[in-house]
């Protein structure tokens, strides 16, 4: 089933959830929770807000491990209906969904978009310009308004005008890459992208100072335009796959696990990189490690690196070797062929060892 | 490893210690055991010893300060290894028993240097202020309730951090454990001071841990451990007392009572957010205010626009030219014909929400409940003032079940140095608790509009051609329900509670005309809610009808709230109503800001002033 990825759900009893991935199984749609009552299970690890009425956790991935183990644990007996067991995994993995009929409301990127187009600027407050601002200039790339949403606290309406960053969905692969284009050969007074410093911040915050050096890392991020800061504020700019280029449909392929490798392999396509969840096509693939259940000869082509983090959008482009670790699956099609794919960034890597240990980089 | 019987049996053991041993020697030993803040625990304990000078419980050789250190002990026996539980913890008698002041112990958490930890010494004292009790009220037992310092203390601690609530329980947990002085009572006198303890243990504990599942569930069996035991010893069996049992409203229509209180908020099934504007309404239907109207349902003319919830909104209201006022309201009438409804017995019209429109209910007191359990660093500067202001509010005795957040401090969609805090007390008595004592209050953020504030508004604006100057700045300076804190506009709404509800809407009123009125005010005491009411004496008709007495005047209008007290002369313009209740008499009123004073010339009319000598 096909629903938009970065669209907000609000639940019957207060979750505020954030659609994830655009492909979601029948009656139920996949999200990341984004903020939790804590009325019923809560941790003081994770940052709090006060948010429609209730003290709420922010679910941050990164908080410490143990402690975050605890309070997904707790989450799961709290709320059982809102994961998701998936029946095309052998092995399980965490799914967070929310069941139709426990949603409440759900805030759509595209709608609230046109109605912000649709504002006189006058009646705006000072974040609202700016983000009005920005989205004018985005529509000088040829993306009409229907192709771009904007999403989270600014589509809710619970910004921060001094802290909160502005978050933009482009509808369609084309789409966003048209606009990656348009970043490329395009300046505004108060455009500017990331700065070395700013992405070191960002690199050692998400751990990934323990794979990447400093000039590597760099050397990657420093090509992405999906990031960068329109009037000092931050913006992300993410893609939502149209139900007609979705690169996979939930339900028509089992996977099953063969545990945790790591990999290196030639880019060949990149133009699904821009997606949650993303994937790299790859050729020549070598397993550099691997557990001992894999024979040591067995020669395994991997094919699709796929990921679920935003963080490796854009990282790699086709004819770049690239190395990657995370759990190696055989994917059986419904139709056709058997093939293998390395998946960085399920759920459940956050709350086991995997979380320090997966990841894709560019190789030199 | 926990074990309530190894803690009771420590308890009796370190009790003896105290008694018996150099006190400094025996807390040293219990900071020992505190881990990582060993070393900040032994300083904290020799300033308890310090602070105690010694002195002793009732049986005269316990030192008292052997409570706040055990109690340390005990908290980190049951896993309690948050440091700002256990600082909390070891100076929470601090205040109450010592001699102590706010700065010294201000100065002293500051000179404990936890660098490695979030400990803020303002978070910690606050803390110890809520654990505090106020010694200025009576704990006299009452029949079939707490005493009053009881009830004023639960208030305070129901929805505070779970720092407090750990140490509440275990604090609790220690009554039971010092019984000593009350079994060497008489028996009569023993029995009734046991049951005593018993409801106030119970009370606290249960009414602090309802509804809530962060604290530490070890301390909580301890308690229940030690109860039982006592319990079954002394054939008790007390129940606890609930105390500020909100009323929740259910989220949902499904809520079969007519009682929605004023100023909290309603979306309709279509979206539409409304502002309640009366405590009780027609059977069925909801007095209301739109606020928030999604421009793609109806185009209004005249009206600001916000962006809100996903959608362009137009921000719904009446002060406009009453042609664009009647026009707006004939768009809305046209989408939505039950919004519009014509009330028999006033002959009027009212704006309303039928009852199964409403797709949901915004619970304000649970609001601010949730937003007192925030840690304050999480909190933005608009949320800290929100949660100053209420701190300020609850010294006036109102607990904070009595209190509730609505608008956007209430949704999230505020704008900070813009937004007003708007702030709601439920109950009459509680109203007036509040509006006195913040006639009183100092605070360093706490500003009200002074003379020349209100003198300057008047010439700016030209409020109203009914008003002089200075009629206008003696009626408005001492008005204590709208002002200022840290810099943001805050009103103060007085909500009836379902059983104080004074408007029928069974009576059958009869409009006679428009007129000017005066008299002297022999009541106020509903001049603070919406609709408000004056009672009257000495009245005179100056214009507009003949004359005959009016026994009140009655505003639906927030700027004529706390508009004249008791004893003042006061002058109206307004509809003059005969109004024949169920029961009783007919009598006459005067009405002030009916909904249609906004489409008639009557609006521009209207008013109620003291007069100023």
């Amino acid at each position: 089933m096909h629903f938009y990825e970065s669209s907000i759900i609000t639940t019957k009893d207060g979750l505020h959830c954030q659609v994830y991935g655009n492909e979601h199984p029948l009656g139920s749609i996949l999200v990341k929770p984004k903020y939790i009552p804590t009325s019923l299970v809560e941790s003081s690890v994770l940052p709090y807000r006060f948010l429609s009425g209730r003290k709420m956790n922010r679910l941050n991935l990164w908080a410490p491990p143990e402690e975050l183990k605890k309070y997904l644990l707790q989450f799961k007996s709290a709320y059982p209906h809102y994961i998701f067991k998936s029946n095309l995994h052998d092995e399980p993995r965490l799914f967070f969904s929310i069941p139709i009929d426990n949603i409440e409301r759900i805030y759509f990127p595209r709608r609230g978009f046109k109605e912000l187009m649709s504002m006189p600027p006058a009646s705006l407050d000072a974040y609202l310009q700016k983000v009005y601002t920005f989205s004018l200039f985005l529509l000088k790339s040829g993306l009409e308004i229907k192709d771009l949403g904007i999403t989270y606290s600014t589509l809710m309406g619970h910004y921060d005008s001094e802290i909160s960053d502005i978050n933009i969905v482009v509808y369609g692969k084309k789409n966003f890459w048209k606009l990656m284009e348009f970043f490329h050969n395009s300046v505004h007074d108060l455009l500017r992208w990331k700065t070395d410093k700013e992405w070191l911040h960002f690199r050692n915050f998400r751990h990934r100072s323990l794979f990447f050096g400093e000039e590597d890392f760099l050397h990657s991020m420093r090509r992405k335009k999906s990031e960068g800061y329109f009037d000092n504020t931050l913006f992300v700019i993410f893609a939502a796959e149209k139900e007609d280029e979705v690169w996979f449909k939930w339900g028509e392929e089992n996977y099953h696990s063969l545990g945790l490798v790591t990999i290196q392999g030639k880019v060949t396509g990149n133009f699904n990189s821009v997606v949650r969840p993303g994937c790299y096509e790859i050729e020549e693939s070598t397993i550099i490690e691997r557990p001992s259940t894999l024979s040591p000869k067995e020669n395994i082509p991997v094919t699709k690196i796929v990921f679920y983090s935003r963080d490796y959008c854009l990282l790699a482009f086709p004819g770049e070797k690239i190395m990657a670790s995370g759990i190696l699956e055989r994917v059986k099609p419904k139709e056709g062929e058997a093939y293998y794919r390395l998946v960085v960034g399920y759920f459940d890597s956050y709350i086991t060892e995997r979380r320090e240990k997966e990841y894709i980089k560019v190789l030199p | 490893m926990f074990s309530c019987a190894a803690i009771l049996n420590e308890y009796l053991q370190i009790k003896k210690e105290f008694q018996e041993k150099d006190n400094y020697q025996v807390a040293t030993t219990i900071a020992g055991k505190l881990g990582a803040y060993s070393s900040q625990f032994e300083l904290i304990f020799r300033f308890l010893i310090d602070a105690f000078e010694n002195k002793k419980r009732f049986d005269h050789k316990t030192p008292l300060v052997f409570h706040s250190i055990f109690l340390v002990h005990i908290l980190h026996a049951c896993g309690e290894h948050n440091v700002k539980t256990l600082l909390t913890a070891s100076l929470h008698d601090i205040l109450e028993d010592t001699p102590v002041t706010d700065g010294e112990l201000n100065d002293f958490i500051q000179s404990l240097h936890f660098l490695d930890t979030d400990v803020s010494t303002e978070e910690i004292i606050e803390n110890i202020k809520i654990l505090t009790e106020n010694k200025q009220l009576s704990r006299e037992p009452v029949p079939k309730a707490l005493p009053e310092r009881y009830q004023e203390h639960l208030g305070r601690i129901m929805g505070s951090r779970k720092e407090v609530i750990n140490v509440e329980i275990v604090d609790r947990f220690c009554d039971l454990m010092d019984l000593e002085y009350i079994l060497e009572l008489p028996e009569e006198k023993k029995k009734a001071r046991l049951e005593s303890k018993m409801i106030k243990v119970k009370s606290f504990v249960e009414n602090i841990t309802r509804n809530r599942h962060d604290f530490n569930s070890c301390c909580l069996e301890l308690f229940n451990y030690q109860l039982k035991l006592v319990e079954s010893e002394h054939q008790l069996n007390e129940k606890a007392i609930p105390i500020d049992s909100v009323e929740e409203i259910n989220m949902t229509s499904t809520n079969n009572s007519d009682y929605f209180p004023e100023s909290t908020l309603i979306d309709t099934i279509d979206g539409i957010q409304c502002k309640v504007y009366a405590n009780s309404h027609p059977h069925g239907l909801v007095i209301v205010k739109p606020k928030y109207v999604p421009e793609e349902l109806i185009e209004f003319t005249g009206m600001k626009k916000r962006f809100l919830f996903e959608k362009c909104m137009t921000r719904f209201n009446f002060f406009n030219d009453k042609e664009i006022v009647k026009e707006n309201l004939k768009r809305l009438r046209a989408k939505f014909p039950w919004f519009v409804y014509t009330c028999p017995q006033h002959q009027n019209w009212f704006l309303v929400v039928p009852r199964d429109q409403i797709k949901k209910y915004y619970g304000p007191q649970e609001g601010l409940r949730q937003l007192m359990k925030v840690p304050e660093s999480d909190l933005d500067p608009y949320l800290k003032a929100v949660r100053g202001l209420i701190n300020l509010i609850v010294e006036s005795g109102v607990t904070i079940g009595n209190l509730g957040i609505s608008h956007s401090t209430l949704l999230g969609n505020y704008t900070p140095g813009k937004s007003d805090i708007d702030l709601l007390v439920f109950g009459k008595s509680n109203g007036w608790k509040v509006i006195h004592h913040m006639e009183q209050a100092k605070h360093p953020l706490l500003q009200w509009k002074s003379e020349e504030d209100w003198a300057k508004y008047y010439r700016d604006r030209v409020v109203s051609k009914q008003y002089s100057e200075k009629e206008y700045v003696y009626n408005m300076v001492r008005k204590r329900d709208d002002g200022f804190f840290d810099g943001n506009v805050f009103s103060i709404f007085v909500i009836e509670k379902e059983d104080e509800l004074w408007y029928d809407w069974e009576e059958k009123h009869s409009p006679l005309a428009t007129v000017k009125v005066r008299g002297t005010v022999t009541d106020a005491a509903h001049s603070h809610i919406r609709p408000g009411y004056y009672e009257l004496s000495n009245t005179e008709i100056v214009e507009g009808y003949t004359a005959v007495p009016i026994q009140r005047i009655v505003t639906w209008s927030r700027p004529f709230l706390l508009q004249a007290r008791k004893g003042d002369r006061v002058e109206s313009v307004g509809l003059l109503e005969k109004v024949k209740p169920k029961y009783g008499p007919e009598y006459f009123q005067v009405v002030l800001g009916y909904s249609d004073t906004y489409t008639s010339d009557r609006g521009e009319q209207e008013y109620l002033k003291t007069l100023v000598n």
